[in-house]
Formats: C-alpha cells, structure tokens, sequence
C-alpha cells in the first residue's frame, strides 16, 4: 500500500521534473524576460525566477530538516548569480539532491507527526511543513509556465 | 544514630540533591532532535565533537556531532576549533537567528568545558 510519505515524494519528484522540462524549453534570450516593468508596488518575475523561487522554497525545508539551518537561498539563486538555463538546472539538481536526503531521512508515515521548529520560534508538524512548501513551490511553478505561456507555444510537461 | 550523625546525613542528602538538580541533564542529541518540543527552555549538556563553526566578533555557532546526531549551538564565548571535543550547556531554544543564519532547535550556551 502506498504510504502518504511516498506520495509526498511523488509530488516532490513531480515538480522537479516539471522544473527542469520548463527550463529546458525557454529560450536563453527568454530566461529572465520580465512581461512588463513593475510598477514598484509588487515585483513582476520572469519564468527563471518563478523556478528558481520554487526550488527555493524547497531547498530551504528540506536544508532544515536534514541540516537545522533554515537560511532563505534567496542570496544565492539571484539572476545574477545564476544567469545562465545551464546553471539553474545545475541548481536544480542540488535541490533535488538535498530533498531525497530530506526524504531518505523518513521511515514511516509516523514521522509526519513529528514536530520540528522552524526559525520562527513556531514549532511545526512535519506534514504541514511539506504541505506548505509543496504549495508554495507548485504555486511559483504555476506562475512560471503562465509567463513561459506569453511567449511560447511549446509543450510543457502535464500537472 | 546520634543526632551530630543525623544532621550530618540530611546535611549531605540536601547537598547533594541541590547539586544534582543544579546540574543540567546531559541529554543525546538523537534524543533532543527526536522530541524538540520537550525539550523547548529546558538546561540540558551535550558532550560531542565540533564539525563546524561560524564566529564573527566573539559571537557566532557551532555544531557539535556527539554521535548520535548533530546540533547547533550559539555562543557569545567565540566558538571552539572544528576538531575540538566539548561540553556544552545551556537552554533548548525553538528557532531563532543567530549571525545573520536561520536556524531550527539550538542550543544557547551558557557554559562550555573544553574535552581532551
């Protein structure tokens, strides 16, 4: 029977390969083509921020659970830093990496009970945690092929 | 038993539980890790070897593996060498930042007794 657990794993898993197929797809010109100027009251992303704010989202989880430091990766997934579809897929790869340790670290659905506390002082149950950042990713992801859409016609893998 | 030999007797029990309950628990941190939120602003001692540090200005972390897990502990001491076998005590804190770093359960030392 398959435990929640390996469903989690799954959506995971899921959303990397998505990650990596919408990367594979954009032109390099298109990796950071921004829709419209922001007007300043929210920022507008490109299709490459949209992922790499979703890998984020997962590195930063799953750093915590397997190394209890919880730092945002925000100062090392800038457009800057990884400006080329080469290198974010490179980071993606990190990123899946650092999540199957996170998930090697589970042994039964009985860990989703567990607790664990997050830089915030709050201590959170593991599942809601993976729920949270499952959501958080998908919905960066969502964004990114919306963009990807504006300039593209090409197949992108199903959700 | 002569009453000098009773006072005497108290006198050593009520040393000795006062000594014992000033003493934090020395705790495995597979054990703290497993539970953090029972642990949560409780004294506890871990006894380990440190595998990474972080120090800036006197302040910074360090992690210490006791071979059973690994935790991070904040100081304001400076922080021991990687390498180095320490003792450390202090509280169970849930989350906190620390020299610019995120981190989930920490210790935050109050003491620290340097092993050879």
């Amino acid at each position: 029977m398959k435990t929640i657990i390996s469903s989690f794993d799954e959506q995971f898993a899921h959303l990397a390969v998505r990650s990596k197929a919408l990367i594979a797809a954009v032109p390099e010109e298109k990796l950071y083509w921004q829709p419209r100027q922001s007007s300043g009251a929210f920022p507008v992303y490109s299709c490459g921020e949209h992922i790499l704010r979703s890998a984020a989202a997962v590195e930063q989880t799953f750093g915590g659970i397997t190394t209890n430091l919880w730092d945002d990766p925000f100062e090392w997934t800038l457009p800057e830093t990884l400006s080329t579809p080469q290198s974010i897929m490179e980071y993606l790869k990190e990123v899946e990496a650092t999540r199957q340790r996170g998930f090697a670290l589970f042994s039964s659905d009985e860990n989703l009970r567990k607790e664990i506390a997050v830089p915030t002082g709050e201590m959170r149950l593991l599942s809601s945690l993976l729920m949270e950042t499952l959501e958080r990713a998908a919905h960066h992801q969502g964004r990114a092929f919306a963009t990807f859409r504006l300039f593209s016609d090409a197949r992108l893998p199903r959700v | 038993m002569q009453t000098s030999q009773r006072i005497s007797l108290i006198s050593l029990l009520l040393f000795g539980t006062l000594l014992f309950t000033a003493c934090p628990q020395r705790e495995s941190i597979s054990k703290i890790m497993a539970d953090p939120g029972r642990y949560r602003n409780k004294e506890v001692s871990i006894v380990g070897t440190v595998t990474d540090s972080y120090g800036v200005l006197g302040q910074g972390t360090y992690e210490i593996d006791d071979g059973t897990g690994r935790m991070w502990v904040a100081t304001r001491r400076g922080v021991p060498a990687r390498g180095s076998h320490v003792g450390a005590k202090g509280r169970i804190l849930s989350g906190g930042n620390f020299g610019g770093r995120s981190f989930g359960t920490i210790l935050e030392e109050s003491d620290r007794r340097a092993r050879d």
